[in-house]
């Protein structure tokens, strides 16, 4: 149990005095519809119809098991990595219905970057990680490649911290940093929209502070979808939440509604902490 | 007290049980024969050591010369003893194996790891396997009549004998090794990095080659090192394919000699006895031991180190860390300052873009190109290899199967091209496979028990541990020196069927151990815990509870180090006689094998060579029924395991 | 979850493996036991040019089992010294270098490679001349110069002595010959023909002074060694200019590809390599098997030898390729026959 309304306060004092969330419907606004996923035929994703807005953070929050990673990426297709796994339904952005087999799931992802629960970098220098995007979209010059690096290093707020041993393995950094440097190699192929599986998770405290600080920085350029156990982080950064329960959307709204006045009964006793 | 004299009363039967003399007989002889392995080192080493301090107590031979000289002359009449020739040949036998075995494999690997589906794998992975249990003396034929006249073709300057056509058989026959272990080596790269990679928008071939083949070059790395090793030691294929002629050059279109086919010449060519010329097999051979004992340490370590998982997440070492350590604590002020003002400083903007959209589809579509070229490439290293496997086996039925008769399998053999018959070579193969299993599978098993159920992981231990890992990589013309100077001439047996069979268990029980420790550790820790919770001793568990469980998987694996044993030549080259009238029927008699049989007769004139293509075709059936039915016990006893 | 408590172990694997493991057992004291004692078995092991005939004899011999191996004239009479062997085959005759080996005394071998004396080990050697080897010197069918050759040309031609570099180089050819580089294929120091043709013919023609290496030897790159007889057979048939040697066995059964040099001999007759004509053919030498003493009647030893020096074992020889005894000097199989006891 905690209170709601006094987090948000804090936060909102903190990063945005406004504290407005757009309400218009924009063509960048990732629209969900009728989307099912299945596991070797077994429904995991039952029927989620939801629009998440641009420039926001939407966060998807319901117990164990009931479907938030894979309904998370579905919005990049990475579940078509998966052997078994199959899904039916639309998600439209930009104009398009992004599950068309038409649509290159390589351009895609590279539109709508990812962020995973345990930080991922790659076994190479913390230079190479940031490079490794900008080299496959073709930036070959040095130069170039160090100024993308440096400022994509300063907007991930990690810089200052690794400015000297960039050609150290990423492997050396603390879990805190290895996570805040895989976000920012996820930002240096200029995304639209990152997805986020329990970023925090591995991490402890003041580290998780340091994410949850540059998701709200995030924001005012992207569209962030975050999937979180972490109700306080939910009712921190989000502006708007959805609450899954066996696969389904069961609820999604305002996160300040979702918290203060559920509608419905099932999400009220899980942030009431009263679930099975 | 009362009640503990009640239970000291009942506990001594036990105690006394439990340590009673016949479990500790039990384990006295499990511990004797896990030291076996000690003996085996000892015998090489002495072997080895021995021949080599002969060979230089002669006086026309010089260290400085044996290392240096490029003249390697042993029988002519101012002998020269230098030993630049021979690893010349070596050189380039093993380096043009890797130049070719090395990408191929990598190529495979990657398919079979990244791109072939679940079942094309399980089909694919047992096919590339066949490559490693066909005998080194089928594809050193294979070499010399089949490629050889490819090349003579391609290029006439090409000789008989040369280098190229033994690296191009060579490369297949290392190829398994090298697909295999890459392959684990791909598998235990974690897929998140994989996800990580494509999440970027990387497409699959990118992620492959970008991704997954650095963070697996360790693993690669491992494979190919063993697949040189392999190379170095391999004796049939150079001997009949690449020539016994050294010659300091780097011609691939010409004969050389590397180092097993001279120490292989002194088994088969006339080189007489008690000379410098013959006591040189030692001292090449100790050469070759060390090399080979050396790379496959490192590789060893290498493979160690990818089972035990550290290679995912490849740390940095020791001492990068401690520098980054001491680099974090100067930092550690600034970073401290940092953190009260994180949030104040970054201030995103994303009009400074720099990655040019205009350009991007064309550049997607080539990048699409190219990862559908990369796939398909390393899907044709997977066909290159089934091809090579299929023709090889046509080839060698085509040549074959026309002379196959009941007369030739069961007749006695006579010396005319028409009478030939190879029941001798059978029986002797057969009977040295039977003696073989009789000499190494109870000190195999043994050992593999007493590792892995009794022993404590103490410094002997894990000594012996590394010293049957060293053996498995001994080459095998090595151990038939061993077999020469300690069961020939020491032991005084003579060139006897007991000789040979104990020559090949020499070689066959670091394979036996490995497996029969597979199948032991198969076995689920519960049923050991539950038994030795209801009090059994130690050996009790072992008899009652884990053997009979493991017992299939180490008919198993005995059966395939059989198959293995029976193809082998170069261990029994120097015992083995080349023909027989009768099968031999008493352990001291001489005898002929199969593997023999072939190498003999593929020397001779052209026309012996359909009789030695039958003698494979005989040798292959015999091979792949061991394996059907290796297969079928291990499938069975799967399907009636309840755990 | 494997189960913890009902352990059910499956025996029948455990009495599947122990029945194989005895069954392998029983197999193999079989073998041991097995020794009927019907046929005596006999080893013979030595010289690669004997081991053709040897295997022959073993074929078609039928009162022994004989199991024939290769490995060198050295090592077979090695071989016997140390009783490794019953039968010790040689194309070389034994010299006292193979008794200094087993420590024994080089003042006991004559040079008649007859032993006066027994070695160390107990072994007396005593040698059968059992067939001769031709050997036969070998040009391409289109030579029409270099048919018939003498020792000089021959020392000219295979030594490192000032060697010719091209045929008209060579002393006495003249000018039929042509301005075209000498290719020697022929067999390597492994081989005993290559011994034979060096250590035997050279010295034996040639003049005190000389003292001259192989060809091979002097690594001008004009000899191609090969240990296969065929590659020097197909070399010599597709190069013109080609010139080699190999055992006349080999050479019989490919008279269609290349013709054989005439060599002459000491009194300057060119004699052709054949059969027929073994007595006057200069590069002939006689095969021998070794045996420890003189095998007594009874043995299955003096059987094999009373096989191979009579009648029926000779006839086999020359369908070998080599040359029987009588064409040489009809009496020295009946000779050796008659210490036999026949
Ligand atoms: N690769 C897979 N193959 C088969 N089933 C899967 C796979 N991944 C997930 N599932 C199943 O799909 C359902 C949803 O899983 P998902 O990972 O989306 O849950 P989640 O809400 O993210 O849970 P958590 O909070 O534990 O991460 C679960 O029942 C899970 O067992
Ligand atoms: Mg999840």
């Amino acid at each position: 149990m905690f209170s709601f309304s006094r987090l948000r306060s804090k936060r909102d004092g903190q990063t945005d005095p406004k504290g407005t969330i757009s309400t218009s419907e924009s063509e960048n606004d990732i629209l969900i519809e009728d989307l099912n996923i299945y596991y070797s035929g077994k429904k995991a994703v039952d029927d989620v119809s939801m629009r998440i807005k641009e420039k926001s953070v939407t966060a998807f929050i319901g117990p164990s098991g009931c479907g938030k990673s894979t309904l998370l990426r579905n919005i990049n297709r990475m579940n078509e990595e998966i052997v078994g796994c199959t899904f039916d339904g639309r998600i439209l952005w930009m104009g398009q219905n992004i599950l068309d087999r038409k649509v290159d799931p390589v351009s895609l992802r590279r539109r709508i970057g990812m962020v995973f629960q345990k930080p991922n970098p790659f076994p190479k220098s913390i230079f190479d990680n940031i490079a490794y995007g900008p080299k496959l979209l073709g930036i070959r010059n040095k130069k170039e490649l160090a100024g993308i690096v440096e400022r994509i290093l300063k907007d991930a707020a990690l810089w200052e911290e690794v400015k000297d041993r960039l050609k150290d393995p990423a492997m050396g950094l603390s879990g805190g940093q290895q996570q805040r440097l895989c976000i920012a190699r996820a930002l240096a192929v200029e995304p639209d929209v990152i997805l986020m599986d329990e970023p925090c998770s591995a991490l402890d405290p003041i580290a998780t502070a340091k994410i949850e600080d540059l998701i709200n920085e995030l924001k005012k350029e992207y569209t962030v979808v975050i999937v979180t156990h972490n109700m306080q982080q939910a009712a921190r950064i989000s502006d708007n939440t959805g609450f899954m329960y066996l696969g389904k959307m069961i609820e999604f709204g305002r996160t300040q509604q979702i918290f203060e006045r559920p509608k419905e009964e099932l999400t009220e006793k899980y942030i009431r902490g009263r679930f099975g | 007290m009362n009640t503990g004299g009640y239970l000291r009363g009942r506990r001594s039967p036990l105690t006394k049980r439990v340590s009673g003399l016949s479990e500790r007989a039990v384990i006295t002889f499990l511990f004797l024969a896990s030291s076996a392995a000690v003996f085996i080192t000892i015998a090489i080493i002495y072997t080895l050591v021995e021949g080599t301090f002969n060979f230089f107590s002669f006086e026309e031979v010089k260290l400085f010369n044996f290392l240096f000289g490029t003249g390697w002359v042993p029988s002519g009449r101012d002998p020269e003893f230098g030993m630049l020739p021979l690893i010349s040949g070596t050189l380039m036998v093993a380096g043009g194996t890797i130049v070719i075995a090395g990408p191929i494999g990598i190529g495979a690997a990657l398919f079979l790891s990244e791109y072939a589906p679940f079942k094309l794998r399980t089909f694919l992975k047992p096919v590339v396997e066949l490559l490693a249990g066909i005998p080194s003396i089928v594809y050193g034929f294979f070499a010399l009549f089949t490629i050889g006249p490819l090349i003579r073709d391609i290029f006439p300057e090409a000789t008989y004998f040369n280098v190229l056509q033994g690296v191009i058989v060579m490369s297949f026959m290392v190829l398994p090794i090298i697909v295999s272990i890459s392959d684990d080596a791909m598998k235990a790269v974690p897929r998140y990095l994989r996800e990580a990679s494509l999440a970027l928008g990387a497409t699959k071939w990118e992620t492959s080659f970008k991704v997954v083949i650095p963070a697996a070059s360790s693993g690669i790395a491992a494979s190919i090192l063993l697949g040189i090793a392999r190379a170095i030691g391999e004796t049939m294929v150079v001997t009949l394919a690449v020539g016994s002629v050294a010659g300091f050059h780097f011609n691939f279109l010409k004969e050389a000699q590397p180092m097993t086919s001279y120490i292989a010449q002194t088994a088969t060519g006339d080189i007489p006895p008690g000379t410098p010329a013959a006591e040189a097999a030692f001292a090449v051979a100790l050469v070759l031991f060390l090399l080979t004992f050396l790379i496959n340490r490192i590789a060893g370590r290498i493979v160690f180190r990818i089972k035990k998982g550290s290679m995912a997440k490849r740390e940095p070492s020791f001492l990068k860390k401690k520098a980054l350590e001491i680099k974090d604590s100067i930092l550690k002020k600034d970073t401290m300052i940092e953190e009260e003002t994180v949030s104040r400083v970054i201030r995103i903007d994303r009009s400074k873009r720099s990655i040019p959209e205009k350009g991007q589809d064309r550049r997607l579509r080539i990048r699409h190109i190219k990862g559908t070229l990369g796939a398909s490439l390393s899907a044709l290293c997977l066909v290159i290899a089934v091809i090579f496997l299929i023709y090889l086996l046509y080839d060698v039925f085509k040549g074959g199967y026309g002379v196959i008769s009941w007369d030739f399998l069961t007749g006695e053999p006579g010396w005319r091209v028409s009478e030939l018959s190879i029941m001798p070579a059978i029986m002797g193969s057969i009977y040295l496979m039977l003696l073989t299993l009789v000499f190494a599978v109870p000190v195999s098993v043994a050992t593999a028990i007493y590792f892995n159920e009794i022993a404590r992981d103490t410094f002997y231990t894990r000594f012996i541990k590394r010293m049957i890992q060293n053996l498995a990589g001994v080459p095998s013309i090595v151990i038939g020196l061993v077999g020469l100077t300690i069961f020939v001439r020491l032991f005084d047996l003579g060139t006897s069927l007991l000789a040979g069979s104990l020559t090949l268990a020499l070689m066959m029980m670091p394979i036996i151990v490995v497996s029969s420790e597979e199948a032991l550790k198969a076995v689920p820790q519960s049923f050991r815990e539950a038994a030795r919770g209801m009090g059994a001793t130690r050996w009790q568990t072992v008899k009652d509870h884990v053997l009979p469980n493991a017992v299939p998987g180490m008919i198993t694996g005995t059966i395939l180090a059989l198959s293995r044993a029976i193809g082998e030549t170069a261990p029994i080259l120097f015992i083995g006689a080349i023909f027989a009238k009768t099968a031999p029927n008493g352990v001291m008699d001489s005898f002929v094998a199969l593997p023999l049989t072939i190498f003999y007769w593929s020397r001779q004139v052209e026309e012996y060579k359909p009789f030695a293509e039958g003698t494979i075709l005989v040798l292959l059936a015999i091979l792949l029924t061991m394996n059907a039915f290796a297969i079928i016990i291990r499938y069975r006893s799967q399907k009636r395991r309840d755990w | 979850m494997p189960p913890v408590i009902a352990l059910k172990p499956n025996r029948n694997w455990l009495i599947a493996g122990s029945g194989v493991l005895v069954i392998a057992m029983v197999v193999a004291a079989g073998c041991i036991g097995g020794d009927d004692g019907d046929t005596p078995k006999l080893v013979q092991t030595g010289s690669s040019t004997v081991l053709p005939l040897a295997i022959a004899w073993a074929a078609e011999y039928d009162d022994a089992e004989i199991t024939v191996s290769g490995g060198g004239s050295s090592h077979g009479i090695n071989a016997l010294l140390n009783k490794e062997t019953d039968l010790g085959d040689a194309s070389r005759l034994m010299k006292g270098s193979d008794y200094e080996k087993v420590g024994g005394d080089t003042g006991l071998v004559t040079s008649d490679g007859q032993a006066t004396g027994p070695a160390p080990t107990g072994v007396t050697p005593y040698k059968w001349v059992v067939a001769y080897d031709v050997l036969a010197t070998i040009v391409n069918k289109d030579n029409d110069w270099a048919e018939k050759l003498n020792y000089t040309q021959l020392y000219k031609i295979f030594t490192d002595d000032d060697p010719a570099k091209y045929w008209d180089e060579v002393p006495g050819l003249g000018s039929t010959a042509p301005h075209e580089k000498i290719e020697i294929y022929a067999p390597d120091e492994a081989s005993g023909t290559y011994d034979y043709f060096f250590e035997e013919i050279i010295p034996k023609w040639g003049k005190d002074d000389m003292h001259a290496d192989t060809r091979l030897n002097s690594g001008d790159g004009v000899y191609h060694p090969s240990a296969d007889d065929n590659v020097i057979l197909n070399a010599i048939r597709d190069n013109k200019y080609a010139i080699g040697y190999f055992g006349f066995a080999y050479y019989k059964d490919n008279t269609d590809k290349v013709q054989a040099v005439k060599i002459a001999d000491e009194d300057d007759n060119y004699e052709e390599p054949s059969l027929s004509n073994v007595k006057n053919y200069p590069m002939a030498r006689p095969l021998y098997i070794y045996t420890d003493g003189i095998p007594e009647e009874g043995d299955a030893r003096n059987e094999y030898l009373r096989y191979v020096l009579g009648p029926e074992g000779q006839a086999l020889v020359p369908e070998v390729g080599y040359v029987d005894l009588d064409l040489v000097d009809p009496t020295l199989a009946s000779g050796q026959l008659s210490k036999l006891g026949a």
